[in-house]
């Protein structure tokens, strides 16, 4: 299990540039709780799958199988990984020996950069190609702990105007 | 096979296939010398970028960057002893250590050179494999097909960070995803709450929001970094050729083992560079020496990882399956362009096979070149704030999901499925299943349900046939190899202790 994150990026992390804020609380959860957690969630989806799958209609010839035989077999297979997660996750939990921890470092910055993205990524086609990376390139930047002004401004300029000639000038990509 | 290699080479006469190839390798030295960004981000973020180019010149161009990308993750691990992928793991154990000697020119020579040879064997034995493969799979039925999807999945095992259950859930989500839109033999919607969703989910978008940007989101977590201490680089070219005459058959095993273990769907580079590893101290003069600074264990390491490329190249061009996540985000890729991957790749489309293994031989002096004029500035290349990569990943995700349909659904999609990506990331859920897994799902469905229509439902049909009881058998050696990973860790483990 991951104990402090998943991705490389963060295990190379060096030292805090003067211009960063690295000084956010990290979030710690027991990764057992998390694997129960998420094991009920993905039961509750592989359940709705293979319901829906269930309710789609039967074969069209005697010896074929229904358009929902396959996603219902993909649904089983779910629901007994699942199952097997989910037990083992209880086995963390009840052991409290040995009990890994997942770290969420800098969670308040990641839950903005996810609203960040998901609130002007949706919007790009009105803001345009132009003002959306820009706007998007900025706040990424400033979420992920760039402070430097000079920094920003510049990365995001060019890489929205970079990424304007790319698409919308050579490659012709239709913004309207 | 002397005409249609003539063909392959041919494709160079466009100075457009040549200048994609150059491009790719830049990209590629740039995004393997990035720690966390690995050869599957680097071709996915490029993919948008080859809507409207030339098939020829797209994929030439993505494969330059997918071998290029391998040959960088040795710059990090070799300057800063931080693999920028899996597979140069086992260079930085002796690439850092001669860097601390101040020979770090000496390894990134030896680095590069061996990794470029490695290529060049690779290649010329995906060229003598690919096309009897090919040859033999046109005789295949819809049950070799399952049999062959399923060997495919098996690369679903070495993906699970040691949790069967969580890799197959990964690929539980990728079959469920792969049966979202009309069926294709029936036409009826399944799982489509609207008319957008009744084409499937494409692959950019899913691709651009697992990979590309949930890494943003953990470039975010790992806030800004500070700079890392520059080595001096000194003897970069004073390393004599002699030196690889004395490595001539630590590279050419290494290479074989290396394109061997690369087609084994499943395995990849960074096995093959642990297997070559071992297998070259095990035949060195000077092991003690292997941890240490060996250039032996370098031209093992590298040639190994980048002979790997080619080996997973061999699956995707004959069978149409991927050797390699990488590979599985290829298919995409081709399949963009028209393209479909299998055997009947080398009559439909014989300049695609053919200019890809022409495109690794020329790649090899052109990535010899820039690796080595350029080895200084691509070892600046990890310094560049972390904040200024995660807004370029974001923007390019963005901007391509939507250039990959012209509309805002493919952006929706790829916000969703980053998030989905990081949480997935978090729970230790590998995220390359799912993409192997929509990759197969189509070609696992269609020919289980043809096989069971020849068959009037008789189940009998899948261990009927010798050519799908093998196939199956391969797919159950290949679900096995985790214990393969499990004994290179106790290499691993014995080597530090």
């Amino acid at each position: 299990m991951n104990t402090s994150s998943a991705s490389p990026t963060s295990q190379t992390t060096q030292a805090s540039t003067p211009g960063s804020r690295n000084a956010e609380p990290a979030l710690k959860a027991p990764a057992g709780v998390l694997d129960v957690v998420a094991g009920v969630v993905l039961f509750a989806a592989f359940g709705l799958y293979g319901w829906y799958a269930w309710q789609l209609p039967g074969p069209m010839n005697p010896n074929g199988i229904g358009v929902g035989e396959f996603p219902l077999i993909i649904a089983v297979t779910g629901l007994v990984a699942v199952a097997l997660m989910l037990a083992v996750g209880v086995v963390k939990c009840v052991r409290r020996s040995a009990h890994p921890v997942v770290t969420t470092c800098r969670p308040l910055s990641v839950v903005l950069a996810a609203l960040v993205l998901l609130a002007i990524g949706a919007y790009l086609d009105r803001l345009g190609p132009l003002i959306g990376v820009a706007v998007i390139s900025a706040l990424t930047m400033l979420a992920a702990g760039e402070r430097r002004p000079m920094q920003i401004i510049a990365v995001s300029l060019g890489l929205s105007l970079g990424l304007y000639a790319v698409f919308v000038l050579a490659l012709g990509v239709s913004f309207s | 096979m002397f005409e249609n290699i003539l063909i392959g080479f041919s494709a160079f006469a466009d100075p457009l296939v040549l200048v994609g190839l150059i491009v790719g390798a830049l990209l590629g030295y740039m995004i393997g010398a990035l720690p966390g960004l690995g050869p599957s981000l680097g071709v996915a973020l490029l993919i948008p970028f080859t809507y409207s180019l030339d098939p020829l010149v797209s994929i030439v161009t993505l494969i330059s960057l997918y071998a290029a990308a391998e040959y960088g993750g040795a710059i990090s691990a070799i300057l800063i002893n931080s693999p920028g992928t899996a597979a140069a793991v086992a260079t930085s154990w002796d690439g850092f250590p001669l860097t601390q000697q101040g020979k770090a020119g000496v390894a990134l020579n030896i680095s590069i050179i061996s990794s470029g040879l490695g290529i060049f064997i690779s290649a010329f034995l995906l060229l003598v494999t690919a096309v009897p493969l090919s040859e033999f799979a046109l005789s295949f039925g819809p049950t070799a097909y399952f049999a062959l999807a399923v060997l495919g999945l098996s690369l679903v095992s070495t993906l699970s960070n040691g949790s069967a259950a969580k890799g197959a859930i990964a690929m539980g989500i990728g079959l469920a995803l792969a049966t979202v839109g009309l069926d294709t033999q029936t036409g009826i919607p399944r799982f489509s709450p609207n008319p957008e969703f009744f084409e499937g989910f494409h692959l950019v978008p899913v691709l651009l929001g697992l990979f590309a940007l949930s890494e943003v989101l953990f470039m975010v977590e790992a806030g800004a970094s500070g700079k890392t201490k520059s080595h001096p680089m000194t003897g970069i070219l004073a390393v004599p050729l002699k030196t690889f005459g004395q490595l001539k058959y630590n590279l050419l095993r290494s290479s074989v083992l290396g394109y061997v273990i690369g087609v084994i769907p499943g395995a990849g580079a960074s096995i093959a560079s642990f297997v070559a590893y071992a297998v070259s101290k095990k035949a060195s003069k000077t092991p003690e020496q292997f941890g240490k600074g060996s250039i032996e264990g370098i031209a093992a390491s590298e040639s190994a990882n980048n002979a790997a490329v080619s080996g997973a190249l061999a699956p995707l061009f004959a069978l149409g399956i991927p050797g390699s996540p990488t590979t599985a985000i290829m298919i995409g890729a081709l399949m963009i362009h028209g393209i479909q991957p299998g055997p009947l790749l080398f009559t439909t489309n014989p300049e695609i096979p053919y200019t890809v293994i022409a495109a690794l031989w020329v790649s090899v002096p052109v990535m010899i070149f820039i690796g080595l004029a350029g080895a200084k500035y691509w070892a600046k290349v990890a310094d560049i704030p972390r904040p200024a990569v995660a807004a370029t990943v974001t923007a390019i995700c963005l901007m391509g999901a939507y250039a990959s349909e012209n509309s805002m659904f493919p952006v929706y999609l790829t916000l969703a499925f980053g998030v989905l990506g990081y949480v997935l990331r978090k729970l230790d859920i590998p995220l390359a299943p799912i993409i192997l897994a929509l990759v197969l799902g189509q070609m696992l469905e269609t020919n289980f349900r043809r096989a069971l229509v020849i068959s009037n439902g008789d189940y009998s049909v899948f261990y009927s046939s010798p050519l799908t009881l093998v196939l199956l058998a391969v797919a159950v050696f290949s679900f096995a190899l985790p214990a393969l990973k499990f004994l290179c860790g106790r290499f691993t483990r014995q080597r530090l202790a």
